[in-house]
């Protein structure tokens, strides 16, 4: 239906083509990178960064794509139905999964096969800089003592962050009021003004309020501490077996070849390890995993496991 | 008694309530739903709606409320509706043409089409400005801005 | 007083002057075009500005959603159509000045009051960001709620000679906006199997459906193209007197600006319909607005473009996005290495200084560019009917699709110029449905918030101090409104 091939706009702007002698030749001379979110949104950001210090390492044209409608169920079907010669990619998140599993499009994420997965994005419970909440423990023992009191929020209705609060709230039976919003921003008023105890979100969403100092991390939801934050502890230190996993990864149609697979999996790891785009995303404290094409498939298949049943647990699909 | 506009409002305000409210009803259950429910808003709006349209029946039977007129349509209004279901056919027609077609050719005939259907005359320049028309919306869309326009199946290549 | 002196020293020059040019004529010509809101003007360009030096950038962005804003009463005065949510009000009297043959006059009025609304705004910006960003802070979920209903309570004066019909038509509006993705539980709602409704229906579809193409059904059988227009041709700036007359409407429209500009939601749109509403109220001449009044054209104009300055203040100082536009220029900020917040006043004033000087260059370059064109577009709708008609729907049906490249906006919008032509055959009033849909959502998902928050305690609306005061203000201007509407004895003209 749509042609991909009219995205001039979005070519260019890499710093120095110098590709390097070490890549085997690419079969097209044009990759388009396909995102749902629109330009300046998260997805966006993410390629039009990974463009600017992959191009040189690749030595051949990347084109951003901003396919947006239907939280990625559009963007999934153009890339599905594209020619698997290398020539196309879609950006993954968490969200082409919860889009297939809440709406069941045409064209869901098992009808892509996953690539790369490059980062996993930290998710952390935050509140105001003067909250009496010292630590996510404080929050905890409080919401067990006053139970029925706490108001909690995410950003999104049935994002993972939402799912996590859910978890939580049988977990020490807060009986908490989890509130969902349309987006970080609209959460961020909402802990500032008291209104809300808690809050969960990614770190660039806080960053403005985190330099100023207007927020206080609280814990963060992973296996380990983040790089950047080396005294926040995790919730499992605190006492709270909670973890929500978010990625961002690259997914191809069915049916790219596995040498196509693999220059990006080198050129990747070896943009990952220059320098200046670890001061970027380092800022971010997105965590640089670069997990090639068979352990993406397998970590794409159990996370989409996963989400399932925890969406089936709370009844949100069937 | 002829029924009056209003009455054909309010009769299918109060249908129009009933389908809403019954697929108000198939909205799935969540557990992450509040106690007003996914449902709740919508089967508010749908009592209020068919309240509203018995309100408007009752009102004009009692002349509480300026009815609207009771005569039937004129020749001239019938023909403005023809004429207007005419206009919308032919954009109806381009919606589902746009795939096939692709947008240029799609877009100048429809420029072509509701110029002539508008009572311009058929002749060369009425041709040429609906391609031009056609070439340089594309342009301007696709090339200028870089969004996705179809050109349809029967591009070679496409 | 230093700030004020930064930005005289921060006023651009060369490529950020360029750039703001650039922005505001894009701006312009995509506000214009019905279908294509400010935020998707912004974001169809946002790609080109990566290149570019962030100040430079940041102000094309916003000059961007200046000339948007302003654009989108020009299809609003001269075809019926407002070209963005926020222009829906201008729709009212701009058209009927327009078909008598003032429309030079109409567009040189909102031309005039939207430079006036966008330097208050910016002077707001510059002076006053800290006590504004606390009041967008003090926006709770029960205030939110109880903003979109006095925003919906100008229904009450807008349903002209039925209160029944004109409240039908919100309801239906209402119905709209629950179409899409549930605010609380993510469950969809009415999208029938189309994940293009997922997000919901976007109003400017409502919009343009129910203005631009029932106007074409019904113009299609319309004998004659009355030549009203004719009889001016011109663009016309507001006389003195007319500057005189003005000045209260653009005061009401400047005040209530500024404050919805700080609080996400309807923002613009409902800026503008306050503002109107209540430029009836005081005018010396109330019974002109819907027959043609000049104010009823200032007040809103002025009032939406207030909000593209007053808009950027939780942008900037807080870091929050309250609209899709400042959303898309946070982008801007993000790619640029930028971070909005507390601190980007400390950590790049020259950045901050450097947009403020662009915004003010953006605003007097918006007046310059319309001098240029309003006389071409007066000359434009002018030309023979059956070739208006045609370019017309052509606009449209480009404009909607080419936002998300989706056939279901496309049909949306054909399906509410249907809806449109049959409101017209019942004698119903289409701006209280605009309404409904503009805030459907806004209401119904702080409504559903504040009810979480309070355990489903209704009490909390008369608690939050906010909340309880937008409340009270509904009720008293929809108590006012029906007196004056409908219970006030006519005079002799009625």
């Amino acid at each position: 239906m749509m042609r991909l091939a009219a995205t001039a706009l979005a070519v260019g702007l890499a710093l120095l083509p110098a590709p390097s002698m070490a890549q085997a030749k690419y079969p097209v001379s044009t990759v388009t990178l396909a995102t749902h979110s629109s330009p300046g949104g998260g997805s966006d950001v993410f390629l039009r960064e990974l463009v600017k210090h992959l191009q040189p390492i690749l030595g051949i044209n990347l084109a951003v794509a901003n396919i947006t409608g239907g939280s990625g169920a559009k963007a999934m079907a153009e890339v599905a139905k594209a020619p698997a010669n290398g020539s196309i990619f879609y950006a993954t998140t968490p969200t082409y999964i919860q889009t297939t599993l809440l709406s069941k499009p045409e064209a869901g994420y098992d009808k892509l096969d996953p690539m790369m997965i490059v980062f996993l994005d930290p998710t952390i419970i935050y509140t105001r800089a003067e909250s009496p909440h010292k630590t996510f423990a404080d929050v905890v023992a409080d919401a067990r003592k006053n139970v029925g009191k706490a108001k909690w929020g995410a950003a999104n209705p049935a994002s993972l962050e939402r799912i996590a609060f859910e978890k939580l709230n049988r977990m020490i039976g807060a009986g908490a009021a989890i509130v969902s919003h349309e987006g970080g921003g609209d959460l961020m008023i909402n802990v500032l003004n008291g209104t809300l105890d808690i809050g969960v979100g990614e770190i660039q969403e806080l960053r403005g309020q985190l330099e100023a100092k207007k927020v206080r991390l609280l814990a963060v939801l992973g296996e380990k501490r983040l790089a950047e934050f080396p005294d926040l502890p995790t919730a499992k230190e605190q006492g709270v077996d909670l973890i929500v996993s978010k990625f961002r990864g690259l997914a191809g149609p069915r049916g790219v070849p596995d040498d196509v697979a693999k220059i990006w999996e080198d050129a990747i790891k070896q943009a990952l390890a220059s320098p200046a785009y670890k001061a970027v995303y380092a800022k971010e404290a997105l965590e640089p995993v670069a997990m090639g094409r068979e352990d993406a498939r397998r970590f794409t298949a159990r996370f989409a496991e996963d989400v399932a049943i925890s969406l089936k647990e709370l009844g949100v699909i069937r | 008694m002829r029924p009056s506009r209003d009455d054909v409002l309010g009769l299918g305000m109060i249908a129009a309530a009933a389908a809403y409210w019954a697929a108000a009803d198939r909205i799935s259950v969540s557990l992450l739903a509040d106690a007003v429910g996914a449902d709740g808003v919508p089967k508010m709006l749908a009592v209020a709606l068919a309240v509203l349209g018995a309100l408007l029946i009752v009102a004009t039977r009692i002349k509480a409320a300026p009815a609207e007129p009771r005569t039937p349509e004129t020749d001239e209004q019938l023909r403005a509706h023809v004429r207007a279901a005419g206009l919308f056919g032919g954009l109806a027609a381009y919606a589902l043409l746009l795939p096939v077609l692709g947008y240029p050719l799609a877009l100048a005939l429809l420029i072509g089409g509701s110029a002539v259907y508008g009572g311009a005359q058929v002749k060369p320049s009425l041709a040429l400005i609906a391609s031009l028309g056609g070439l340089g919306f594309w342009l301007f869309f696709a090339k200028g801005l870089g969004i996705l326009m179809p050109l349809g199946a029967w591009v070679p290549g496409s | 007083m230093d700030t004020i002196l930064s930005v005289v020293g921060a006023l651009p020059g060369g490529w950020t002057l360029l750039a703001a040019l650039a922005g505001v004529i894009w701006g312009i010509l995509g506000g214009a075009m019905p279908g294509l809101s400010p935020s998707v003007a912004m974001a169809l360009l946002l790609p080109l500005t990566y290149g570019m030096d962030p100040t430079a950038a940041l102000t094309m962005l916003a000059s961007v959603y200046v000339g948007a804003e302003y654009g989108g009463s020009i299809p609003a005065i001269l075809i019926k159509t407002p070209g963005t949510n926020a222009a829906a009000a201008t729709t009212i009297d701009g058209y009927e000045l327009a078909r008598q043959g003032r429309a030079g006059e109409a567009l040189g009025i909102s031309l005039m009051a939207g430079f006036v609304g966008g330097m208050f705004g910016l002077a707001m910006l510059v002076l006053a960001t800290e006590p504004m960003a606390a009041v967008a802070l003090a926006f709770t979920p029960p205030a939110y709620c109880a903003l979109g209903i006095l925003g919906l309570s100008v229904i009450a004066s807008l349903s002209g000679r039925s209160l029944l019909k004109g409240l039908i038509a919100g309801i239906l509006g209402l119905m709209i906006a629950t179409v899409g993705t549930d605010p609380v539980s993510g469950v969809s709602r009415f999208t029938f199997g189309s994940p293009d409704l997922l997000s919901g229906i976007r109003p400017i579809l409502v919009m343009v459906g129910l203005f631009a193409v029932t106007e074409m059904l019904s113009q299609i059988s319309a004998p004659a193209w009355d030549k009203a227009n004719r009889r001016d041709t011109r663009l016309k700036l507001p006389s003195l007197s007319m500057w005189r007359r003005l000045w209260k409407s653009q005061v009401i429209g400047c005040v209530i600006g500024t404050f919805e500009g700080l609080t996400p939601g309807g923002g613009g749109s409902i800026a503008a319909f306050i503002s109107y509403n209540e430029a009836r109220r005081w005018s010396s001449k109330p019974e002109e607005f819907g027959k043609g009044s000049v104010e009823g054209v200032a007040a809103p104009e002025c009032a939406n473009n207030v909000v593209t300055a007053t808009a950027l203040i939780p942008m900037l100082s807080l870091g929050i996005p309250g609209s899709n536009s400042a959303a898309v220029l946070l982008g801007g900020f993000l790619i640029h290495g930028l971070i909005p917040g507390p601190m980007l006043f400390q950590k790049a004033p020259e950045v901050v200084y450097g947009l403020y000087g662009g915004l003010f260059a953006a605003n007097v370059l918006m007046v310059l560019v319309g001098l240029v064109i309003l006389t071409p577009c007066i000359w434009l709708v002018n030309r023979p009917k059956p070739y208006l008609i045609a370019f017309i729907l052509a606009i449209v049906v480009s404009g909607v699709y080419a936002t998300d490249t989706s056939l279901t906006d496309l049909w949306v919008v054909l399906g509410m110029g249907v809806v449109g032509y049959g409101m017209r055959w019942v004698g119903m009033p289409v701006l209280p449905l605009v309404l409904g849909a503009v805030l459907g959502f806004m209401v119904e998902s702080n409504y559903r918030r504040s009810l979480v928050l309070a355990r489903g305690d209704h009490s909390i609306f008369l608690q939050d101090p906010v909340s309880l005061g937008l409340l009270v203000a509904a009720v008293a201007l929809t108590a006012y409104s029906v007196w004056r509407e409908y219970l006030k004895p006519r005079s002799k003209d009625a």
